[in-house]
């Protein structure tokens, strides 16, 4: 029987190329970008499972209140953690390490050629293979960390420097002139951990040198640190006894408290469903799937008045309702499974795009992993147990008289139902399009927005302390090109962070944390940045320690006077001038509290522990040259550390990245649910065209025009198409005002945003339909009439 | 189809196949209500010829419908050899039409997506006979019918007359009591349908009844007994010498 069952549906879709190709297409489409979707967010939630330990394993972090802003640290001490083991119960065992934040040189000796940049260092306590279950592929857990100069390395490492060659036993030089033999290779950490490495060295040889050494000594050092709890013990409880026994030291009026963060909350945070992907996505998925399933049911009931006659004689041959709608059931099996294998060869195809796009890698041994596979299996299942269901139970309820005798009328086949589809799936995509213009305005609005700061062609080149000690000289000399127009530098680069201090509010009552930039005097003049109270003595003349620039929001924030010059912050810094609020962090805030030490000091003594070159480049200057030539000049000074720059409106555009990539998505899943629609549209106009043959011969005979019919069609669709526009735009209105909350500076959802889609989607559809229409319209009327 | 035989022979006794009392059938739209059928009386012996005639709109096509179980009196009693079907569900319609009767349609009716042979084979499916004896009994009716040359064709690849032939060779294939044939010659040309009614005549003197709904004289003029239906009703009934087969 199902032999059978198959057997026709098979040759059903043979004969129907065209409508076969459009429900498979369509379905493969949708069921495509669910895989990705799918694959996606298994992705985002396995992250760190496959320790062991990881449910028992948590991270350390401290959290210090000061006034009423508490700041989060995710590091303990380097002490800290293995006194906890010590006086907390329920901690079973620690691991700290550390990751350097810089790149460091790697230079293979026997090889000296093999020379990189590298930027997955990590320092940690010899257990790590033991506490976290990272694969070796050459050594003993146990062992590999236990001398100071022993250093495991990942495979992709090995490759690159020593390619085929055994590396136990060889030798890496970091940091200047110290030699690391390796003595394990792990295999490259998988693309759900959040703990990366390509190298890992004992803590111990920390302590050989002499920048982190120092740290460690004095109690600063930033270790993360991890714990593994009992399994019955309560981490609320050893919180608590955290601050007993380490947390009693730090005597000032910080209040502290220290937080234990399940290891396996760290990639997506304690509460995953506020991840706005994981929560949009899953959504976004079931969406374009019941869009695609939409338009299967609707194809195929549509074709269903093609199919009637089959289900009649089924059942005048004695066939009952249940066989019938099993046979329909397995006809979209297969169309399913047929669609399915398609849909998993686009997905396989451009998962590297998509997760590209989203700025995520995820290894293929996940993609192929028992669980995922089982994932796309049981998507496979709810499609086809989705997709049957409808079509089966409206195609074995036909009459057999009512179908044999050709009374069926239009109602039986499921008109309204196929109407109210059409509207949902146009409404769907009316919001997406609507959503993704907006998104599109807010993403443009950031990029041109006016912030009060010169972003055009300014690069910045971070350099450490090394290049600082001849800061003067590296300056002049970048000065010096012609390309150059102007140079100044800071500590930090513009947008990428800023440093705080503790500020007192004029009233007293407040301690509040103040973002502060250290600058030279030129910053001011070469950004652009506006005075709204210039200070009396020239900037020039302001390079003493405890004269301060603050801006608008810091005199409201620290409830200054209208007129603040002169008054002292903290008793200590004298205000010099106040500029114009101008955005020095991203416009998703209000611009906050600023303020600037200006550093006037001809030796760049301030500079010694590295600091940021800004440099002002012409604007016809041809970039990879002056890049090029700023490079060879870095490499004078600096030899250590690798040559980087950042363009100053790529650092700010970058602060959007996830509007971005978010603005990409929905333009990618906005084009799927037009086009799902569109040969939805397509489909159900043929069949239309097909089921009013006769009316529309009738008509002609009776003298109606070509226009007149085409008209007749197209009307129909178009109305519904209408309708789903009224309904979609003040849902995406509703959405995209949601979105915008997120920014404190947006663009206007403009009506012109609704009229363009609106019309687009109007135009898209007209010209679907109008093919099917004048088709239809200009068939001679003999030919439909006399078929029956 | 096993229970329904033996139902069948346990009722042998009686030789009435059809017994049709005070049949009544309404239909109703919003406004309108129509009386297709009003009071008819109708007794059809087993191995009986039956033609029904009349213009069109007269209820010949709702009658048959009733007989073959395909639909439902509104009132009166429909007796189908010994079994009362009026205000059967559907499914047990369905049960008591299996294997019991065969339809023949004006317009065919085959699938189009099955083969000849495979649109003979298809209420056997339905029994759940095995596949050696549905291939068996195929066989036999297909040649029977001189199409088995035809068995891999599809339908639309026959002319009418070939296609009428897989149409009877489907409603006979199970061996029925009863075929009800729905104009079977109404899409034939002359050739062709004196073909198929001497098809069914041969039939018919094998033992199996036949009532069959005709505009053609020369159709109704194969049968034993011509009914005629107007408005509804029967008005006459006369009776046909059988008609030697013609070629």
């Amino acid at each position: 029987m199902i032999k059978n069952y198959l057997k026709i549906a098979w040759r059903g879709l043979i004969r129907n190329k065209g409508y076969s190709s459009i429900n498979i297409v369509g379905l493969s489409m949708g069921l495509a970008a669910c895989m990705l979707i799918v694959l996606y967010v298994g992705h985002e939630l396995s992250y760190d499972k496959f320790h062991g330990n990881a449910d028992n394993i948590y991270q350390a972090e401290t959290e210090m209140t000061f006034g009423k802003d508490p700041i989060y640290i995710p590091y303990l001490d380097y002490s800290e953690g293995p006194k906890s083991k010590i006086s907390v119960a329920g901690i079973e065992e620690y691991l700290r390490y550390q990751k350097i934040s810089e790149n460091v040189l790697v230079t293979n000796t026997e090889t000296p050629s093999l020379k990189f940049s590298e930027d997955n260092i990590l320092f940690a306590d010899p257990n790590f293979f033991e506490f976290f279950s990272f694969n070796l592929t050459n050594g003993n857990k146990r062992e590999v960390l236990i001398n100071p100069n022993s250093m495991v390395i990942s495979e992709r490492i090995a490759t690159k420097y020593f390619a085929d060659a055994d590396p136990i036993g060889k030798s890496l030089q970091l940091f200047g002139n110290m030699l690391f033999t390796i003595t394990g290779v792990a295999e490259n950490p998988p693309s759900n951990s959040s703990i990366h490495f390509d190298f890992i060295m004992p803590i111990s040889s920390m302590l050989r040198i002499e920048k982190y050494k120092e740290d460690i000594e004095q109690g600063y050092s930033n270790f993360t640190t991890l714990f593994l709890l009992d399994e019955l013990a309560d981490p609320k409880m050893v919180e608590a006894s955290l601050l007993n026994s380490i947390g009693k030291n730090s005597g000032d009026d910080l209040q502290k408290k220290y937080l234990l963060k399940p290891l396996r909350s760290l990639h997506l945070g304690e509460d995953w469903a506020k991840n706005k992907y994981i929560r949009i996505f899953p959504l976004v998925a079931l969406l374009i799937l019941i869009l695609a399933l939409v338009n299967y049911a609707s194809l195929s009931t549509a074709r269903s008045t093609t199919r009637s006659k089959e289900v009649g004689v089924r059942k005048v041959m004695g066939a009952p309702r249940k066989a019938i709608a099993q046979q329909f059931y397995f006809e979209s099996a297969l169309y399913t499974v047929i669609s399915f294998v398609f849909g998993y060869f686009l997905c396989l195809t451009t998962q590297s795009k998509f997760f590209e796009l989203l700025g995520v890698e995820v290894d293929k041994a996940f993609i192929y992993s028992p669980e995922m596979l089982l994932s796309l299996l049981l998507l496979l299942l709810l499609t086809i147990f989705l997709a049957a269901a409808y079509p089966a139970i409206l195609l074995s309820s036909f009459k057999p008289i009512v179908v044999l005798q050709g009374k069926m009328s239009k109602q039986q086949g499921g008109v309204a139902l196929r109407k109210f589809f059409t509207v949902f799936q146009f409404s769907i995509s009316v919001v997406l399009i609507i959503c993704a213009l907006v998104m599109d305005r807010q993403l443009d609005f950031f990029r041109h927005a006016d912030t009060g700061v010169d972003r055009e062609n300014i690069v910045m080149l971070p350099f450490s302390g090394n290049l600082g000690k001849h800061f003067g000289a590296f300056q002049e000399e970048v000065s010096s090109l012609s390309e150059i127009v102007e140079t100044t530098s800071g500590i930090l680069p513009l947008y990428k962070g800023h440093n705080m201090m503790s500020a007192q509010s004029d009233t007293g009552d407040e301690m509040i944390f103040l973002p502060t930039l250290t600058i030279n005097k030129d910053f001011i003049s070469m950004m652009g940045l506006d005075w709204a109270i210039p200070p009396k003595d020239s900037i020039a003349q302001m390079g003493n320690k405890s004269a301060v620039i603050i801006n608008q929001a810091a005199v409201a924030r620290l409830s200054l006077k209208d007129n603040p010059i002169h008054q002292k912050i903290n008793d200590r810094y004298e205000i010099q001038g106040v500029l114009k609020d101008f955005n020095y962090s991203s416009l998703h805030h209000k611009i906050g509290a600023l303020s600037l030490f200006v550093k006037n000091d001809p030796s760049y003594a301030w500079l010694e522990q590295g600091g940021v070159l800004y440099a002002k480049v012409g604007p016809k200057t041809n970039i990879p040259t002056i890049l090029d030539e700023l490079k060879i000049i870095y490499q004078k000074y600096e030899n250590e550390q690798p040559f980087e720059y950042y363009f100053l409106d790529d650092v700010f555009d970058s602060q959007y990245k996830a509007e971005d990539r978010l603005a990409k998505i929905f333009g990618a899943f906005t084009g799927f649910a037009i086009l799902i629609a569109v040969m939805g549209l397509f489909g159900l106009a043929t069949f239309t065209a097909l089921q009013r043959r006769k009316e529309i011969g009738i008509r002609k005979v009776l003298g109606a025009s070509v226009e007149n019919v085409a008209t007749l069609l197209s009307k129909d669709f178009l109305k519904l198409v209408l309708l789903a526009i009224c309904i979609a735009s003040p849902f995406a209105y509703w959405f995209m005002d949601k979105w915008m909350e997120n920014f404190a500076y947006k663009a206007p959802i403009s009506w012109w945003i609704f009229v363009l889609a609106g019309v687009g989607t109007l135009a898209v559809a007209l010209a679907t339909i109008g093919f099917q229409s004048i088709k239809t319209a200009t068939t001679n009327p003999i030919k439909s009439l006399r078929t029956e | 189809m096993i229970k329904n035989e033996q139902s069948l022979k346990s009722n042998q006794t009686t030789i009435t196949m059809i017994k049709i009392t005070d049949l009544k059938k309404s239909f109703r739209t919003e406004e309108v209500e129509t009386l297709a059928l009003n009071g008819v009386n109708l007794k059809v012996e087993e191995g009986e010829f039956v033609a029904i005639m009349g213009p069109s709109g007269c209820g010949k096509s709702t009658l048959l419908n009733i007989i073959g179980m395909l639909d439902n009196p509104t009132q009166g009693s429909y007796n189908f050899a010994g079994h009362e079907v009026g205000g059967l569900k559907e499914s047990q319609r369905t049960q008591l039409r299996k294997g019991n009767l065969g339809f023949v349609f004006q317009s065919f009716n085959l699938i189009d997506e099955l083969t000849v042979f495979e649109n003979v084979e298809l209420p056997l499916i339905y029994l759940k006979m095995n596949k050696a004896e549905r291939r068996e009994k195929v066989q036999k009716v297909l040649e029977r019918m001189k199409i088995a040359h035809r068995e891999k064709h599809f339908p639309q690849q026959l002319s009418g007359g070939q296609q009428q032939r897989v149409a009877i060779a489907r409603a006979v294939v199970t061996n029925p009591k009863l075929i009800l044939a729905d104009e079977p010659t109404g899409n034939l040309d002359s050739k062709n349908g004196i073909e198929v009614m001497n098809l069914l005549t041969e039939l018919n003197q094998e033992g199996t009844t036949i009532v069959m709904v005709t505009h053609s004289d020369r159709d109704s003029h194969y049968a034993h007994r011509v009914i005629n239906l107007f408005d509804g009703q029967i008005v006459t009934e006369s009776q046909n010498k059988p008609m030697k087969s013609m070629v």
